[in-house]
């Protein structure tokens, strides 16, 4: 968690204090390595790289949080009424899962990408509509083993609707599976957003994104360069592993099968 | 002729424009050279040079196999020297074809665009009648692998199966431009005898033109052994149309049969100094043999061509490294690794292609009021003055680059390159950019975006079609590869930002840019509104470097719909008057009124054993795609 938070604060408050000119490009600085001025040194397009790491950060979080939301709030209904109707319905909305979830959904992403632009917004909603898929799938399956549970029998029974059914008591009982999803979906959110990014299909100046960096930087691996991959792969990777040992920990602690008694 | 685009300038998948490639018949004296051109010492002043190139070794010289790195995506997939428009690029002409079969008139020389006359079947066109009759006639030391001699039969053979192959199909003959040159433009070809040839014209035509860029196209074929329908059929008067047809519909039958290249009789008649004995259909990898009766220049021992296939630069750079291709080229962004490689006892040597890299305007964009804010000569001034193109060629291209403020850059030299060529004539400079801006009527505003304040068509005013409030904001779409592309716009993009001009940057395929992003294709006219400007790489200039089709008004490659009246009539007396000062003139115009944003070229690199010697044109123009094995050897 505390590297999280480092993270967001690097990321969100680190320009307020670190102020570097990330608009400007001075090709007679070009990939000057670290020194002062410039403790991370300067791209190719001679512009301070720790600047555009923590404005990379800003938008990779982002989309991580926003399409994890997207992601979880669609896949969990989704799931939910599939595994609380269950029957023909419940089949099809599945066998429309397992459609989707056979389409690599990286080329439908770098086709809309191309077609409509890439933004925080566009690439977060992208991303949300192709990862729900797998809350989806395990929120159905939790719900398949609540809903034959004397409580949601009971409340069956006191004409509970289908809508209360999952609001109140199906979801809140899924909590744990979700919470802990949606650490999973932020961090495969900000992987994909590298991918696209590592692609050159994610961000474009003014703006940046950790995969854009990384992707920049790979172009002078072999030069020795090195202040322009391992500063912005660190990131990617302890923000991911961050978010999924979160994860970790989260499900530890809420999943009562878990629990020490 | 029309020229072809170009997605990765400077390295080796470009597209064929120059018909005739080559030479370097007397070119083995001198120690090294900067450069290497033919005969000549080319220009170093101007830069664009990378590497050097020994001179020739002086020892004994032995006879090998050469194995040579064959780019990806660069498989031949046709044959037959009638090329179809979907085959007419170096992979399958002067990287194959032309080894086997040579044009009429060989226009490389070292890195320079000009003729290498020791090289072209026949010597120069002699004209007559005003400029529309061209004598020529053939040299007598080439002939045909099966002994038999090149004569004007053969000429005229090609001429009548192009017309064949046009009248099907006008894709059948890529170099073919409706209604311009061969053969729309060629009353008749004659052949009074067995050694001259006569193209009679319907009007006059520019004759550095049509020898540089129509009579390049031109392939001899063997009529003694081609002209017929069938494999075992009997010769046809090919004269006759309708057998001109059948012939053209058996040959491009064969063609298409990659499997049987090696095998087929009819590719066994050759007059180029290899013959393909080899040839692996689904990987492109060939193997070539001296042709033993080939009568041009070659080294003392000709060795043996392999062809070598990748499926990605990273392998050939790792081929490379590993030391297990002879001939090879260093992906740009590779270009750091020069010395390890050439520790690894490789000479490196790179230049500039005879071309042009460039961001596109869309003169027909309406969004923004873009077509009036860029059909204003100042705004364009204005652009070019935010690009540092020398700043690009030492960031991006790690030096190995040379400047192009036109369409004729300032290297590889050319006949026809302009002296204004050779000075940007609107440097780098933010502060004279912001001044033409406030100068006609804006508001500058470099922390936002720039303002129209003063509209209206005054000399101090905005510009026809610009009303006050007008901001200077719009889009550039530029291709996702190669890199450097992107870092030229993302570092135009800056500058303008520091003018005020707001950017808007953005990535997409190269395929869907010209697919999409290209105004005189009809599938483009639905996104004419959605783009200002592009950059999809840009193209090889023709030997007679005319910007007929892609500067002139209805031009089929004129993407964004440029047209300038002044510039239509230039291109036009480039091609139909007889003035060769013509072209010039042409790219001088063009490189003042900016029809788009020139941008450098960066070098063709181009790896080779040092084991391996010759004349140094004959590595030199590898940079200009051009491949020339029968000049070398072994020294070991």
């Amino acid at each position: 968690m505390a590297t999280l938070v480092f993270f967001v604060l690097f990321s969100f408050v680190g320009p307020l204090v670190y102020h570097a000119n990330l608009v400007t490009a001075n090709l007679n600085l070009a990939n000057s390595p670290p020194g002062a001025g410039h403790p991370l040194g300067t791209d190719n397009e001679g512009i301070d790289v720790l600047g555009e790491i923590m404005k990379g950060g800003q938008a990779s979080l982002e989309i991580g949080f926003l399409s994890a939301i997207v992601a979880i709030v669609v896949g969990a209904f989704y799931g939910a009424v599939s595994g609380l109707i269950g029957g023909i319905l419940d089949s099809a909305l599945m066998r429309v899962v397992d459609v989707l979830l056979s389409i690599p959904f990286l080329f439908i992403v770098l086709i809309v990408a191309v077609r409509y632009g890439a933004s925080v917004l566009s690439l977060s909603l992208i991303l949300g509509a192709f990862t729900w898929l797998v809350p989806a799938r395990l929120v159905r399956g939790e719900v398949l083993s609540l809903r034959v549970r004397d409580f949601v029998s009971a409340a069956r029974l006191a004409g509970s609707s289908q809508w209360r059914l999952i609001n109140r008591h199906l979801l809140p009982n899924a909590l744990s599976v979700i919470i802990v999803n949606v650490t999973f979906n932020i961090a495969d959110a900000i992987l994909a957003v590298a991918y696209l990014g590592f692609l050159g299909f994610g961000l474009h100046y003014p703006q940046y994104d950790w995969g854009d960096l990384l992707s920049n930087g790979t172009q002078y691996m072999l030069d020795g360069y090195w202040w322009l991959i391992y500063p912005v792969g660190f990131c990617v990777i302890a923000t991911v592993m961050a978010c999924n040992l979160i994860g970790d920990a989260l499900r530890d602690a809420l999943d009562v099968r878990l629990r020490r008694r | 002729m029309a020229m072809t685009r170009i997605a990765r300038p400077g390295v080796r998948i470009a597209a064929l424009a120059v018909a005739g490639l080559t030479a370097l018949a007397a070119c083995s004296s001198g120690a090294s050279t900067k450069s290497g051109g033919g005969n000549t010492t080319p220009s170093t002043t101007l830069g664009g040079a990378f590497g050097t190139i020994p001179a020739p070794a002086t020892g004994a010289q032995h006879s090998g196999t050469v194995t040579w790195a064959e780019p990806p995506g660069a498989a031949p997939t046709w044959i037959l020297p009638v090329v179809t428009s979907a085959a007419y690029s170096v992979n399958d002409t002067s990287d194959f074809s032309d080894e086997l079969w040579r044009p009429l008139y060989w226009f490389q020389n070292g890195v320079e665009p000009t003729e290498t006359p020791a090289m072209s079947l026949a010597n120069d066109p002699v004209w007559s009648n005003g400029d529309t009759t061209a004598t020529i006639t053939l040299k007598s030391n080439y002939k045909w692998s099966d002994g038999q001699p090149i004569t004007s039969r053969d000429v005229l053979f090609f001429f009548d199966e192009v017309k064949a192959a046009i009248k099907e199909d006008p894709g059948n003959w890529g170099p073919y431009s409706p209604g311009v040159g061969i053969p729309d433009e060629v009353a008749s070809v004659t052949t009074p005898n067995a050694s001259t040839v006569v193209f009679t014209m319907k009007k006059a035509v520019n004759p550095g033109w049509f020898l540089d860029d129509e009579l390049t196209t031109v392939n001899p074929i063997p009529a003694h052994a081609w002209a017929k329908a069938s494999a075992n059929g009997p010769l046809l008067d090919f004269t006759v149309p309708a057998n001109a047809t059948k012939i053209y519909n058996f040959l491009s039958k064969e063609a298409m049969s990659l499997s049987t290249y090696a095998t087929d009789p009819l590719w066994r008649v050759v007059d180029g100094p290899y013959l393909l004995t080899a040839f692996d259909s689904s990987t492109g990898a060939f193997t070539m043999t001296p042709n033993t009766a080939y009568g041009g220049p070659h080294a003392a021992k000709v060795s043996i061509l392999q062809a070598v296939p990748f499926t990605s630069d990273t392998a050939e750079f790792d081929a490379v490294r590993a030391d297990s291709i002879d001939i090879g080229y260093l992906p740009l962004d590779d270009i750091k690794q020069v010395k390890l490689v050439e520790s690894g006892g490789y000479n490196v040597f790179g230049y500039p292609d005879f071309g042009f890299e460039y961001i596109t305007y869309n003169f027909a964009d309406t969004t923004g009021h873009f077509n009036d804010i860029i059909g204003q000569l100042y705004i364009r001034q204005a652009l070019a003055h935010l690009e540092d193109e020398q700043g690009y060629i030492k960031a991006f291209f790690g030096g190995a680059g040379g400047p192009a403020y036109g369409p004729v850059p300032s290297v590889p030299h050319s006949p026809y390159t302009p002296v204004d060529a050779m000075t940007d004539p609107y440097p780098y400079s933010v502060s004279d950019a912001i001044s033409l801006l406030k100068s006609h009527g804006w508001t500058v505003n470099t922390s936002g975006t720039d303002t129209c304040a003063r509209a209206g068509t005054g000399p101090t005013d905005c510009g026809a079609g610009i009303p006050a409030g007008t901001k200077l904001a719009f889009n550039l779409i530029y291709s996702s590869s190669p890199a450097i592309i992107g870092e030229q716009c993302t570092a135009f993009a800056s500058a303008a930002a520091s003018a005020g001009i707001t950017i808007h940057l953005s990535t997409a395929t190269y395929n869907y840019i010209i697919t999409y992003y290209d105004d005189p294709v009809p599938q483009s006219r639905p996104y004419i509104n959605k783009w200002a400007m592009e950059d999809f790489g840009g193209f090889t200039d023709s030997t007679y470097p005319t910007q007929l089709g892609v500067f002139n008004g209805p031009g089929s490659l004129n993407e964004g719909d440029y047209n300038n009246p002044e510039a239509n009539a230039l291109i036009n007396a480039s091609v139909s008057g007889g003035n060769p000062t013509a072209v010039k003139a042409e790219a001088s115009f063009l490189t003042a009124n900016q029809p788009g944003l020139f941008q450098p070229n960066p070098d063709g690199i181009v790896v080779w054993k040092d084991n391996i010697s010759g004349p140094v044109a004959s590595f030199s123009s590898l940079t200009q795609y051009a491949l020339n094995p029968e000049f070398w050897w072994f020294t070991s």
